[in-house]
């Protein structure tokens, strides 16, 4: 472990709220640390869709491992949130953003990283594509790559309501689940009824 | 590099070796009061006293041109140049802190991990992307502008 101490200090800024820069993280799970090696650290970051972009009011989560390599490699970092984006993965969250990749120096922190994801959020590179068939529609047919990526906000970025959980608690209920579970596990899948439910039925 | 030799003050305290009693008897006025606060008579006697030097790198005024050393952190490590790089028990020359020809400034573990983990035969600065280039020499200007000292990078 090179820079244990810079790591700490990192996470302590990152986990603080910065209502100007618009990006958080919090520790992911109870424990930071990940069995089996030590020094790796695992948050889960969230960015605030910038305004004046399809993202806008879209909340994105984004899953940050920090391994042992860290400060002189980058953090693996990729979407959670489904995004439609020309570069992420539709399929997987995968980012291509150079400074994550072989632009990465260890003058860049987690936070700058983060700032930089939502940079990316507001002047897509098509010409770099992450998802060959998202930057063909953006630079085909912008109002269509708009019009999805909008869609897919509502659809997987939006926060959702207290009411709006409390009828997905109720609808998973129904199936036959108690109360306590399912609200535990639609937490875990950030809502996500499908997952939710597959989960309880150990799928 | 050597610590700076402490600042001496002149002695403004005087020995009470002659004038034992003064504790003891409080109700004899001394005539400090007249003299108006142009000499304090400290009823004290110095046994003994340690020098205290307080060292630097220097970085600060080289980066950037504020002067606040303190505040001057490795961008590699974040700690203090004046601590200790990662894995290194003891600040100061186990700790050295060396320059690019681009004047950047990092503790020389922690730019030399850096440098080895591009894996390129042209390994660039954390700072400004520049290739990197140890620099051969800085010359400092002390506090006090006593004189220069040159600090081997």
């Amino acid at each position: 472990m090179a820079a244990n101490g810079r790591v700490k200090k990192e996470i302590s800024i990152i986990c603080k709220t910065d209502p100007t820069s618009g990006v958080i993280a919090t520790t992911a799970g109870d424990d930071l640390s990940i069995p089996g090696k030590p020094g790796w650290r695992h948050l889960i970051g969230t960015i605030q869709g910038p305004s004046g972009t399809p993202y806008e009011n879209g909340v994105f989560d984004v899953d940050i491992l920090i391994d042992g390599e860290y400060p002189f490699a980058p953090p693996k970092m990729k979407f959670i949130t489904k995004i439609w984006h020309p570069n992420v993965s539709s399929a997987t969250g995968a980012i291509c953003l150079d400074i994550l990749k072989d632009q990465w120096t260890p003058a860049l922190t987690i936070k700058t990283a983060m700032m930089s994801l939502q940079a990316l959020l507001c002047s897509p590179e098509p010409n770099d594509p992450q998802d060959a068939q998202v930057a063909k529609m953006y630079l085909e047919n912008k109002p269509e790559f708009d019009r999805t990526a909008k869609f897919w906000v509502e659809q997987y970025a939006s926060p959702k309501s207290d009411t709006s959980k409390e009828d997905a608690v109720g609808r998973v209920c129904e199936m036959g689940f108690d109360k306590e579970s399912a609200r535990k596990a639609l937490e875990k899948h950030k809502w996500d009824e499908q997952a939710a439910v597959n989960d309880l039925l150990g799928m | 590099m050597d610590p700076p030799p402490p600042r001496r003050r002149s002695p403004r305290y005087h020995n009470q070796l002659s004038n034992n009693n003064s504790f003891s008897s409080p109700g004899k006025k001394t005539n400090s009061s007249s003299n108006a606060g142009t000499e304090t008579k400290l009823k004290i006697k110095i046994k003994r006293y340690h020098g205290v030097a307080k060292w630097t790198w220097g970085v600060s005024g080289f980066n950037n041109d504020d002067d606040d050393d303190e505040d001057e952190v490795c961008i590699v490590c974040q700690s203090a140049f004046e601590g200790c790089a990662p894995g290194v028990k003891y600040p100061g020359d186990e700790s050295p802190v060396v320059f690019g020809k681009c004047k950047h400034a990092f503790h020389l573990q922690c730019v030399s991990t850096w440098l080895q983990s591009q894996n390129s035969n042209n390994p660039t600065c954390p700072t400004c992307r520049q290739e990197w280039e140890f620099g051969a020499e800085r010359t400092v200007v002390d506090d006090d502008a006593e004189g220069e000292e040159s600090v081997d990078v």
